[in-house]
């Protein structure tokens, strides 16, 4: 189920916020953990299994390395928590990677291929995992205490707003609140304007784009044209971002809806002026449990120079292997860490003095030529790709003509102007101006704003119905 | 009173908004228009404990289709795209041209129709076969006629903004009949430039439907009994003073259907009658079956019939564009039976054995010649 769908959006968040609201309030979290499991098994129900029995473990192990805390047994203890996670997400999301790999280096010397698995990925397995782990990892460095309440700690888990595409919250960040939250209007209200945001990023932004960055990834890349591949990247980064914060931004939304407060993920990912700052403002949740989980326990940067580097690349090795189980993923990773490297090298001098216009550019660069590794199917497309970026192929201007439209143009103005945080700055400007402060005008600025966050949400559901409709055509077959 | 607007202000109508299709379901405050969607929707799952996998997807299947109020605001939404962006809600169905003329994607668009030739080789497959069925026509003393259909965006490729459309000089249809005119014994009704050169004279096309209308059809008719009339003097056809242009009834056409359309855009039916009504009125079936799968059988066969004995009689095979030109072709024979064959559009030799036509008609829409070529290669003849 996405957030984004007519039944979440109509069905199943009201449901869950009237018990949730208008039932006990000694039973709110059960019934957050009821909705979660529901959420989580509308993946597949029969995989609802596989999260009951990675609770049922990680609830076993925190009590384990916590009542053997400080002897070596805890180490122990963590240590087959961790690869009990781990091996659960390298089956059910690596499999068949692993053995695609094998029948490769089988083919040369004519061994039988191994079957695939064909084994479907559950809901918000990566990002579970991560939420398992860093529970183990906290209590294990005495961070927090392990959980005794198994349904609080199912509720960590598995909590339906960031299952399916993060944030990953950390049980260091969010204990507490699982025993006592905040609930108020204000919070409420904050929480829907937080989550009309990202329904309207994913929905009127992203979802455009994707149009153009499917219709361009989805033609042989001999066939595209420069001016062709540059758009479809520059829609593809537009969409990879409004998707992915935007869902951010729901996760948030509906965590406050219900009381809770969660971390920021994304703080304007395309300003950045380095490769490095871009991964201390994309996907902040995920490279900052990178950071503390890998990097710093592999020993970071007290380290000497070249191991330190070797420390990167297994980061970053590790960072495209989490978004999914191909080599372009992989590559995506090693990529980002090559320039990571080349910054600490002597890039990051040079770009420092070259002033912000170019390092900007050349981090936007860099990225996107990334994400050409993240969306192509193989890297023999992407090289091709990357090719038809700077070869000057005159452009296709049917299949041109055909993707472009104001509307495209209009979510290209927004969402560029939105990525480089011009609106958050317009917006702070006006605050600051003396009008602001005439009641008039304030009042006025209020109203627009619900006119606003409402018309999202109304043009939203209207692009998610006519999204389900889906006539035949009977006439060409 | 500021707090209050800031606390209240967009939680009540989200949350209304949100409880609204609900409350509607209960109460019908505000009535759905009709589904025109030409499928069926998804059924409500039963829940059933051995087969609880499959139960999502059934039930949002569901829950989207019955989605209180969807019709209505499938049609909100194509008034919204189309006045804020001028761009067509299904775009990888339907192109919105100039004028909001509109144009089904399925129909060989994606190229400019001179762009879009056949090649030599796949000319001479249709040109043997056409020889081969007029040869054996006439052995069982039957004239064959071949009629293309216009595409709707050879004739209309001003109202396209995709590049080489406008300027583009032939078709796949024009150019072919071209060489069959030329190079082959085939009776060739040519109805393209008859039909270019009435197209902003008489509504001739739907603007929201890909077919032509039946002031588009009559002037083919025209083009064909004035064809047939060379070697079936008795034939005759109905000129223009003879019959009466009108408009009928709200026609909602197949680019209508596809992007969900009732009340936005609207168009009336285009018709042409003799002054003293059609002479030729349905006859019965013979009962031929129609081929499996196809999906409108009831259409399959139809039979008028006049009471002039003198006159030939006829077979027409075609696809939906035959719907439209029959009853103007029957009123000027004896007896006429359409055969709509799944556009496949064989010879259906056992149903000509039965009828014995004097003339047999194949009225194929341009843009699926090169599905009968595949037809052809795959022995469907």
């Amino acid at each position: 189920m996405l957030f984004s769908s007519l039944l979440f959006l109509y069905l199943f968040l009201p449901v869950t916020l009237f018990f949730y609201y208008f039932g006990r309030k000694d039973l709110r979290n059960y019934i957050l953990l009821a909705a979660s499991l529901i959420f989580f098994a509308w993946g597949g129900v029969s995989y609802s299994l596989i999260i009951l029995i990675s609770i049922s473990l990680n609830y076993f192990f925190g009590i384990k390395i916590e009542s053997s805390s400080g002897t070596k047994k805890s180490y122990w203890w963590l240590f087959t928590g961790v690869a009990c996670n781990l091996i659960g997400l390298t089956i059910f999301k690596y499999t068949d990677f692993l053995i695609e790999n094998i029948n490769t280096l089988g083919n040369l010397f004519n061994a039988t291929a191994i079957p695939l698995s064909k084994i479907i990925l559950p809901v918000g397995i990566s990002f579970y995992t991560f939420h398992a782990l860093s529970y183990l990892v906290d209590i294990y460095k005495g961070k927090t205490k392990a959980q005794r309440n198994i349904f609080d700690l199912a509720l960590y888990i598995c909590m339906f707003s960031q299952l399916i595409a993060g944030p990953i919250i950390r049980y260091s960040d969010v204990w507490q609140q699982l025993q006592l939250r905040e609930h108020s209007i204000k919070k409420f209200s904050s929480g829907i304007e937080r989550f009309l945001i990202g329904l309207g990023k994913k929905v009127l932004l992203s979802n455009i784009f994707a149009t153009v960055a499917d219709a361009t990834f989805g033609i042989p890349s001999e066939s595209l044209g420069s001016i062709n591949a540059w758009l479809g990247i520059i829609c593809y980064s537009l969409q990879i971002y409004y998707d992915f914060s935007g869902y951010s931004d729901m996760a948030i939304g509906l965590g406050r809806m219900f009381g809770f407060e969660f971390l920021e993920n994304f703080d304007l990912p395309y300003i950045a002026r380095s490769v490095k700052e871009f991964w201390r403002r994309w996907h902040i949740s995920l490279s900052s449990f990178f950071r503390d989980y890998v990097y710093i326990p592999l020993g970071g940067n007290k380290v000497s120079v070249q191991r330190n580097y070797l420390n990167l690349i297994i980061v970053f090795f590790l960072t495209g292997f989490w978004h999914g189980a191909s080599w372009t993923f992989i590559l995506w990773g090693l990529f980002h860490g090559f320039f990571l490297i080349s910054e600490r090298l002597f890039l990051e001098k040079l770009l420092i003095k070259s002033g912000r216009v170019i390092a900007n550019t050349y981090t936007i660069i860099v990225v996107m030529l990334g994400w050409v590794l993240f969306r192509a199917d193989t890297l023999s497309y992407a090289l091709l790709y990357w090719k038809k970026l700077f070869d000057f192929t005159p452009t296709d201007i049917y299949f041109l003509s055909e993707q472009w439209n104001i509307e495209l143009l209009v979510a290209m103005i927004i969402g560029i102007s939105g990525a480089l945080g011009i609106f958050p700055f317009l917006k702070q400007k006006l605050s600051t101006l003396k009008f602001r402060q005439i009641t008039i005008v304030t009042y006025t600025y209020e109203i627009l704003s619900i006119f606003f966050f409402t018309g999202i949400l109304l043009l939203c559901s209207l692009y998610l119905v006519a999204g389900t409709y889906n006539p035949f055509i009977y006439y060409r077959f | 009173m500021k707090t209050l607007i800031k606390q209240f202000g967009l939680l009540i109508p989200s949350l209304a908004l949100l409880s609204f299709p609900a409350v509607n379901g209960f109460t019908n405050m505000i009535n759905d228009s009709q589904s025109i969607e030409n499928r069926q929707l998804a059924k409500k799952p039963e829940v059933s404990l051995r087969h609880l996998d499959p139960f999502p997807l059934a039930f949002e299947a569901y829950f989207n289709d019955h989605f209180n109020l969807r019709n209505r605001l499938v049609s909100y939404f194509n008034s919204y795209k189309i006045n804020c962006w001028n761009k067509i809600p299904n775009p990888h169905l339907v192109y919105l041209g100039k004028d909001n003329w509109m144009f089904n994607k399925g129909d060989d668009f994606e190229l400019p129709p001179d762009k879009n030739l056949l090649t030599d080789p796949e000319k001479r497959i249709i040109k043997d076969e056409l020889e081969r069925r007029a040869k054996w026509l006439k052995e069982r003393h039957c004239e064959f006629y071949f009629l293309i259909a216009p595409s709707k965006h050879t004739l209309y490729a001003d109202k396209i903004r995709l590049p080489g459309f406008k300027k583009s000089k032939s078709s796949i249809g024009q150019d072919l009949n071209k060489i069959l005119m030329k190079y082959s014994s085939v009776n060739v009704i040519d109805v393209f430039s008859e039909l270019k050169s009435r197209r902003y004279v008489y509504p001739i096309y739907f603007k929201y439907d890909h077919h032509w209308t039946g002031q588009g059809a009559y002037f083919a008719a025209e083009k064909s009994l004035k064809t047939i009339h060379a070697k079936f003097p008795t034939v005759n056809h109905s000129p223009l003073e003879t019959v009466i242009f009108s408009e009928g009834a709200n026609y909602i056409g197949s680019c209508l259907r596809l992007i969900g359309d009732t009340t936005y855009f609207k168009e009336p039916e285009y018709n042409v009658t003799p002054l003293h009504g059609h002479i030729a009125k349905d006859a019965s079936k013979k009962g031929y079956i129609a081929p499996s799968g196809f999906p409108y059988p009831h259409v399959f066969e139809l039979v008028k019939e006049t009471n002039r004995n003198d006159l030939p009689s006829a077979m027409i095979v075609s696809d939906s564009f035959g719907e439209f030109i029959f009853p103007h072709l029957a009123d000027h024979f004896s007896r006429t039976i359409k055969i709509y064959d799944n556009w496949e559009y064989k010879l259906n030799d056992a149903i000509v054995e039965s009828e014995k036509p004097s003339v047999f008609i194949l009225v194929m829409y341009e843009a699926n010649l090169k599905k009968f070529i595949e037809h052809l290669q795959n022995g469907i003849r």
